[in-house]
């Protein structure tokens, strides 16, 4: 049975997320093979932005905007995997605990409960400082720190599928429980999370430039996390060091941020002309709870 | 109501339990001698590790070593940092204290002012003002925060040089009484100014979410059949109303500070206890990096059930149902 | 004598999603002082939305854009907003529904009483008129301290009906106020409510769609149909001789007969969609009675003697059912 029909529209914030993000992902595919080295080091030091290095050079005069486009692949990446991680974790056991109900449900949701109690960042330093800071680690830990509010949401919508009338019908047919959570509940149940996965992958890009900044992500590898703690090493010479590579960051947050709003929008018939009805971070708090 | 709390508490226990034992499996669960992790990575002398093998009973039975954990922690021990060179109690309740220097205002006023900004766009919804609000907020929510600390430190420390660029005091001044105040005072402006910029968007978000949808309700009806103005039905009746939403995001806010105080901290350079934990990271010092975590866990769970009570004190009805 | 409320050929259109729906078109009618009148309709009847205009309770999307309402008098039809609320809770208030939904939950009923007090009666001693008002409508003074979840349904209708009194009205609207109660507690509200308007001489508006529960409670009736008035009697005379065929409808599906003789009466056909008017008579494509005339035409309304109006074309010429 086809998962429930919903109309899509997108308003103008929506589409400039949209577009935003697949310029993102066009820059991170074909940008590193198209930008000058990133690592070249030049005697051209602490340029400002201009003819030669469009947006400037650090202090070992190396190109800004080719170090922000190498950037691009790997926030992308980490942002994609650790919400793609916490959506696998999240949708599985929020499903299971939906469906399956009574103690399971209850220990899992209590679970979960914890899980979304641990301060993120303090977790994910303390976790990336006792167990190496490889880029595997973080998209780990990110995904570990997201799933449980992917679960909560989740059992919540299976719960209010599960009693539907479609869904009794297929079992008097005959069908295997386990057959009906996944091949008709749970796709019902996902339109209801993709937002959380978008805002997730906003999270997860926050979360990485912040671990990158302080020092404690992957020390070889080029984020722009990274690039703005190089750049407050320069503060009083270097300007473009830090404005740019946070421009990203932060126009890359943004347009996930509101590619998720849009999305649970669009997906919402009851909220589609206004605001949704509670901010994302309340979903877990007031509709997802027993 | 005295049952709700009292379950809410009940759960708590056995959360905090949970944050202990994963600290003390954390510790054992590393590779290399858990004394030599306890003791960090500092040239101790060589009697001292030994000491600490014996005291934390660690060639003894892994519960055996958990009672000895626990009972060190009820005593507030936890343990010796060699890098700062003091019990590391001290150094966290020391360090701490000069975090809620610049966390309680900061929320506070973030708190205040969210509200009244998420009030005012609830009330012009659909205008200019609301529209300007509203992205306020989005913005907020993506700009991170220590690219915000950065660019507050660029415009107003360093080009119009109105605030010091880091630090909690003068280097180097001697300054007493009114003096030594005003000068720390001025330090703060800025991480101040940082965290409650990146938590107002929150409540303010939220604020206005909240206040639109009880302005929906069919009691404001009533309200205005009395004759009520304008102002009174939206405060009295309307925002009284929309608090619990509110309260659960400030009661978020208080509990996961920590996360804020990181970052911000780092930035300015003030000898909080965020940046204790990124110099112990960097340094490895595990007792710090322990302690801090357990505090982290600790503030949360404790805001969480404040933010309970609240709920009671605010809303009447909370206490016949289950669950806030 | 001025009449408390007079509603003169009042027509309110909203617009919704694209379209204009005519909710009124063309209704009149008017309370006298002291007066129990009752308004009458099926859902969609517009009844609703004349008691929200007299209060000048519209929604945003709706607009008044025929005929005038008078309170006392006064013309308040298109008073500016402020002017608007100053008529508010005294002359007129409003009792609703669904007294759940409609009491703040979070504030205490005392609280809730004491506000109209405080706007609309300066000299008194508030907390000794809120125990005054609690025991007008026979609850004890304890309640004051309650919240609204803590009340049965039937208390808290009754707490709605203080909060009312306590702006000191002169016009009482109540609209549909038992509809969300059983049928005891519905008959001991009705009841304080008929003693209430008695004793300190309130002029009541009371709408409902149950003529019986009107018909044993007002002195007059007016009956609404798609928007407009389309009859109007002493209750009484009403109830025994109905002019307009929609108010025989009405009134014989209403009546339950005692020999026993066939099943329940309904009125064949819908109510008609208010978002397109036809130039005829509303109820035209469901009367038994319809002529030519009524499809083509609506007929205006016409009084026939004893204090009594009708909206149908059998009554235009005199002749009577």
């Amino acid at each position: 049975m086809k998962p429930e029909r919903r109309r899509f529209h997108l308003n103008g914030s929506g589409w400039f997320a949209l577009c935003f993000v697949a310029l993102l992902v066009v820059v991170a595919v074909t940008g590193p093979a198209l930008v000058g080295d990133p690592a070249a080091i030049s005697r051209d030091v602490l340029q400002p932005p201009g003819s030669s290095h469009t947006l400037g050079t650090d202090h070992l005069g190396r190109d800004v905007f080719a170090r922000m486009v190498i950037g691009t692949r790997v926030s992308l990446v980490v942002g994609v995997l650790a919400a793609a991680m916490a959506m696998l974790i999240g949708v599985t056991l929020g499903a299971v605990s939906g469906f399956v109900g009574g103690k399971t449900d209850l220990v899992l949701m209590r679970i979960a409960e914890m899980f979304q109690a641990l301060p993120t960042l303090v977790v994910a330093i303390a976790f990336v400082a006792l167990l190496g800071a490889s880029l595997t680690n973080i998209v780990v830990v990110i995904a570990i720190l997201s799933w449980a509010q992917i679960a909560r949401v989740t059992r919540a919508e299976v719960l209010r599928i599960r009693n539907q009338d479609f869904v009794n019908a297929v079992r008097a047919l005959g069908f295997r429980e386990s057959t009906i959570l996944f091949r008709e509940i749970i796709p019902n149940a996902i339109p209801a999370v993709l937002p959380l996965i978008a805002l997730g992958v906003a999270e997860a890009i926050l979360q990485e430039s912040s671990i990158s900044f302080l020092g404690l992500g992957s020390p070889d590898t080029i984020t722009w996390g990274l690039l703005i703690r190089e750049g407050n090493q320069q503060i009083l010479r270097a300007w473009w060091m830090i404005v740019f590579p946070g421009i990203a960051v932060f126009l890359t947050i943004l347009a996930f941020n509101l590619l998720g709003d849009a999305v649970g929008r669009a997906l919402n018939p009851k909220t589609r002309t206004e605001e949704p009805a509670l901010a994302p971070e309340l979903i877990a708090v007031k509709g997802g709870g027993s | 109501m005295r049952r709700y709390l009292s379950v809410r508490v009940m759960w708590a226990i056995p959360t905090l339990f949970g944050i202990v034992l994963a600290g003390f499996v954390l510790t054992r669960v590393l590779p290399g001698d858990p004394a030599q992790i306890l003791v960090g990575d500092f040239p101790a002398p060589p009697g001292y590790i030994e000491e600490i093998r014996a005291r934390y009973g660690l060639d003894q039975s892994y519960v055996e070593q958990f009672v000895a954990y626990i009972s060190s922690l009820l005593h507030a021990d936890l343990g010796y940092s060699f890098m700062h060179g003091q019990p590391v109690t001290r150094l966290v309740f020391q360090r701490a204290g000069r975090t809620l220097l610049i966390m309680v205002p900061a929320l506070v006023i973030a708190s205040v002012v969210g509200v009244f900004l998420g009030s005012a766009a609830a009330r012009r919804q659909g205008t200019k003002w609301d529209t300007l609000i509203t992205a306020f907020a989005i913005t907020g929510r993506s700009v991170p925060v220590f690219w915000l600390a950065i660019l507050l430190v660029m415009v107003f420390a360093v080009r119009l040089g109105w605030f010091p660029t880091s630090g909690m005091r003068t280097v180097g001044s001697s300054l007493t009484g009114l003096g030594a105040i005003t000068d720390v005072f001025r330090h703060m402006v800025l991480p101040m100014a940082t965290l409650s910029l990146a938590y107002t968007t929150v409540v303010a978000r939220v604020a206005r979410t909240s206040i639109v949808e009880s302005s929906h309700e069919d009691f404001v009806d009533t309200a205005l059949a009395k004759g009520l103005d304008d102002r009174a039905v939206h405060w009295r009746h309307v925002v009284r109303n929309s608090l619990i939403p509110v309260v659960t995001v400030i009661g978020f806010n208080f509990g996961f500070a920590l996360t804020g105080a990181i970052l911000t901290e780092t930035v300015f350079g003030w000898p909080g206890v965020g940046s204790l934990l990124i110099t112990a990271v960097t340094a490895r010092d595990y007792p710090v990096i322990l302690a801090v975590l357990l505090l982290a866990a600790v503030m949360v769970v404790v805001f969480n059930l404040v933010t309970d009570l609240a709920y009671v004190l605010i809303d009447p009805r909370a206490k016949v149902s289950d669950e806030a | 004598m001025t009449q408390v409320l007079e509603v003169d050929r009042l027509s309110v259109t909203y617009r919704s999603g694209g379209s204009t729906v005519h909710a009124v078109r063309g209704a009149s009618l008017s309370v006298g002082r002291a007066e129990f009148v009752g308004v009458v309709g099926e859902s969609g009847s517009g009844k609703s939305t004349v008691a929200r205009a007299v209060l000048g309770l519209l929604p945003g999307n709706a607009r008044i854009t025929e005929g005038s309402i008078m309170l006392e008098g006064r013309d308040v039809t298109h008073l500016q907003p402020e002017e608007r609320r100053r008529t508010r809770g005294n002359p007129a208030t409003m009792v609703f529904q669904d007294p759940l939904s409609y009491l703040n939950p979070v504030m205490r009923v005392g609280e809730q009483i004491a506000e109209g007090v405080r706007l609309h009666d300066q000299e008194a001693d508030v907390a000794g008129r809120v125990k005054e008002l609690l025991g007008m409508v026979q609850l004890p003074k304890e309640v004051a301290r309650s919240y609204p979840h803590e009340l049965s349904g039937g208390m808290r209708q009754r707490v709605m009906i203080a909060i009312a009194l306590g702006c000191r009205p002169k016009l009482l609207i109540a609209d549909e106020p038992t509809t969300a109660l059983d049928v005891v507690t519905q008959a001991s509200v009705l009841d304080l409510l008929r003693r209430i308007q008695a004793e300190i001489g309130l002029a009541v508006l009371f709408i409902s769609h149950d003529l019986a529960v009107v018909a044993n409670l007002v002195d007059r009736v007016y009956v609404m149909y798609s928007g407009t008035t389309v009859e109007s009697a002493p209750a009484r005379d009403l109830v025994q001789a109905p002019g307009h065929p929609y108010t025989y409808g009405l009134v014989s599906a209403a009546m339950v007969r005692r020999d026993g003789s066939g099943g329940f009466s309904t009125i064949p056909g819908e109510v008609p969609d208010l978002s397109v008017i036809g130039p005829g008579c509303p109820f035209a494509p469901r009367c038994p009675e319809a002529q030519e005339r009524c499809q083509a035409q609506a007929p205006p309304l016409v009084a026939v003697g004893g204090r009594r109006t009708v909206r149908c074309w059998l009554h235009v010429d005199g002749r009577r059912r």
